[in-house]
């Protein structure tokens, strides 16, 4: 059975309505449901503003939802609180983006990769806490003898390997990983990539990868849940997902990824796809209302979407696993309209 | 035309200067993109900067070489002729389109600066040109606009109102520092069609500096790749992408998660960019490169490399085959 179990999660922000000023509400996640199983990759793909990162702190305990349920290894972790949570943040821990914000600049390295085991391996004492600190540390491949070392020392890629040891020390089941090699050079990329993919089977972790990279995801992911405007609006097997894309958002997303090779530079041609046209974020992706929800509902997407129809403003989104893409009945789409399964 | 020659740059530090990029060459062409790419710390970013002395407040020095425009060396000006070119001949693009415009004054009153700065105009003149540059990269309702704070705006329009500050003064060269790398992926699509359309509309000669192959692919003609200070492949664009002919570019092309087989490990790059000051004698990469052997403590000079020639600067490259390839 799967590992984490997230159900209709809520998240709404507010800001203003000081001063006399209007009360806006940003609906940062909305009925975001997902499942990560052991030894799985799921991947949350979306654009600035989509609620990516938003929906991990809160699957993190970072943030309190509004609504929805959040089960990891059977326990409903929303209810937690105190002494309890702690114990259970044990089995999940976090890899942050930026490797040189996530460090305390002034703790050395074995005190910040063991800080976790003086909570969750309290019995250990400080010889033995140093010990398993070398042995994730080498892990991750970096010597042991850095422990004494202070973060300023380090590369970016050197700080992201010891900040995937901190989440490791404590051996938990899944990682949440924000951005993890977003801040990184490509070939630093490939080496922390390789690295994750190694240690998730060793360990049979399961990973949410949050991201915005398309080809990252690609090569990580199992399966995607595309976001936008806080909402799930496609999942299924990364394979299947960025073969048929099925919602509009992703066709357009991925239709807008820059060539590998000069030769395809298709918006070279004239007929610069009517997709790309479409995708103008140019419009805040984000929705925004004021305190009367009533605007709320209709798809997001239907602004900048070359398919809308008069219906789309009715549309209460939702995945719908409806004809499901050839051999493959994880793929669901919240769309009236879905692209043809066929295509491209 | 806008040469770089033989441009050598080092960092003040505390323990003395540093070598940061050594014997650069580039020749920018009106009309042409020249794309400058490589990972941080290469230089690229210093080199760019230097061709509008940029980097001089911040320590960087010339140490050999010149930048010449119209038979002038950028580096012997006096200010007011060096005011002159940055912006009016030369225009920059830079990546974080966040901290680039300021946030105190209005959108139209940042733009008009620098027309009246460069245009002999009149408010009123200057006015309608803002609105109009507006119009030409794609933000309506300019009027209105000129009226608003950068802190309204999205990513993907303040990119563009710093683009559009960019065209101000007609230059004839523009230098794009990462110009889509802080930007959304649907966003940058834009911003790479905006740029392709203004570069080929106005014939601009353009250096796009940036560490993604892919917007190499999209607009450049040319590409010089960058490792250790140094320029270590230059070509076509087609023979370098059909035919990467160092080593590095190679390893670079391929690290790409695009190009990996699902489920393999990506063919990293083993070990790190030496830090500028502890270059090697001879080939700066020959520690990470699997074709390394004794002959790579010789440096290969870039002396010898021919104009519009797919060139590496690597002992055991065979070029004519890299040529016949592209």
């Amino acid at each position: 059975m799967s590992l984490l179990k997230v159900e209709l999660l809520n998240k709404t922000f507010s800001s203003g309505g000081i001063w006399g000023g209007s009360r806006k509400l940003t609906h940062a996640v909305n009925n975001v449901s997902f499942s990560v199983a052991r030894g799985e990759t799921l991947a949350i793909v979306g654009e600035s503003g989509s609620g990516k990162s938003t929906t991990a702190r809160i699957v993190m305990r970072l943030l309190d939802a509004d609504s929805g349920s959040i089960t990891l290894l059977g326990e409903d972790m929303i209810q937690l609180k105190g002494a309890a949570l702690r114990g259970k943040r044990k089995h999940m821990q976090m890899v942050f983006q930026d490797p040189f914000a996530s460090l305390n600049p002034r703790m050395r390295i074995v005190d910040s990769v063991g800080e976790g085991l003086r909570v969750h391996a309290a019995d250990l004492n400080r010889q033995q806490r140093r010990q398993r600190v070398a042995e994730i540390l080498q892990q991750c491949g970096m010597d042991d003898s850095i422990m004494d070392r202070y973060p300023h020392q380090f590369s970016g890629g050197q700080r992201q390997r010891i900040g995937i040891a901190r989440a490791l020390v404590v051996s938990p089941d899944l990682l949440v990983l924000d951005e993890p090699v977003s801040a990184l050079d490509v070939s630093v990329q490939a080496q922390i990539l390789n690295l994750l993919k190694g240690l998730q089977s060793k360990h049979d972790l399961a990973y949410l990868f949050i991201s915005h990279d398309l080809s990252v995801v690609r090569h990580v992911a199992d399966r995607v849940a595309v976001m936008f405007a806080g909402y799930i609006v496609e999942q299924g097997n990364v394979e299947d997902v960025y073969a048929h894309p099925r919602h509009p958002y992703t066709r357009a997303l991925l239709d807008a990824r820059p060539v590998v090779h000069p030769a395809e530079r298709r918006r070279n041609k004239d007929e610069s796809a009517a997709t790309l046209e479409a995708v103008d974020t140019d419009i805040a992706p984000a929705i925004e209302d004021t305190d009367t929800d009533e605007s709320d509902t209709g798809c997001p997407y239907r602004y900048r979407c070359a398919q809308a129809q008069a219906s789309c403003a009715d549309y209460q989104v939702q995945l719908d696993q409806r004809q499901p893409a050839a051999a493959d009945n994880n793929h669901a789409v919240a769309c009236l309209f879905p692209l043809a399964a066929t295509k491209k | 035309m806008l040469k770089i020659e033989h441009l050598s740059l080092a960092i003040a530090t505390s323990d003395g200067a540093k070598a940061a990029v050594s014997d650069v060459s580039l020749t920018l062409e009106p009309g042409h993109v020249l794309g400058l790419v490589g990972e941080s710390g290469c230089g690229k970013t210093l080199t760019a900067q230097s061709i509008l002395r940029l980097g001089e407040h911040q320590g960087i020095v010339r140490s050999g070489g010149r930048v010449v425009l119209d038979e002038q060396d950028i580096f012997d000006m006096d200010e007011k002729a060096l005011r002159k070119v940055r912006g009016g001949r030369v225009a920059m693009i830079f990546q974080e389109p966040m901290t680039a415009l300021n946030p105190v004054f209005s959108i139209g009153a940042q733009l008009i600066e620098v027309i009246r700065l460069h245009l002999n105009m009149t408010r009123k003149q200057a006015e309608m040109r803002a609105a109009a540059l507006l119009a030409d990269v794609g933000l309506q309702d300019g009027e209105r606009l000129l009226k608003q704070f950068p802190d309204g705006l999205s990513g993907g329009m303040r990119q563009r109102v710093l683009i559009a500050m960019a065209m101000a003064a007609e230059p004839d060269y523009i230098v794009a520092d990462e110009p889509t790398t802080a930007l959304d992926v649907s966003v940058q699509a834009r911003i790479i069609d905006l740029l392709r359309k203004l570069q080929r509309e106005r014939q601009l000669g353009m250096l796009l500096v940036t560490h993604d192959f892919g917007l190499i692919a999209e607009l450049a003609d040319e590409v010089a790749v960058m490792y250790a200070g140094q320029i270590v492949e230059r070509g076509s664009v087609y023979d370098v992408f059909q035919k990467p002919a160092h080593p590095y570019t190679r390893a670079l092309m391929n690290c790409r998660p695009e190009m990996a087989k699902k489920g393999e490990p990506l063919p990293a790059i083993s070990g790190q960019v030496p830090a500028p000051g502890d270059w090697p004698d001879g080939c700066r990469f020959a520690a990470r490169c699997p074709l390394a052997d004794s002959d790579c403590t010789q440096s290969v000079a870039e002396d010898a490399w021919q104009a519009d020639v797919h060139m590496a600067r690597c002992v055991h490259v065979d070029l004519a085959a890299g040529e016949a390839g592209g």
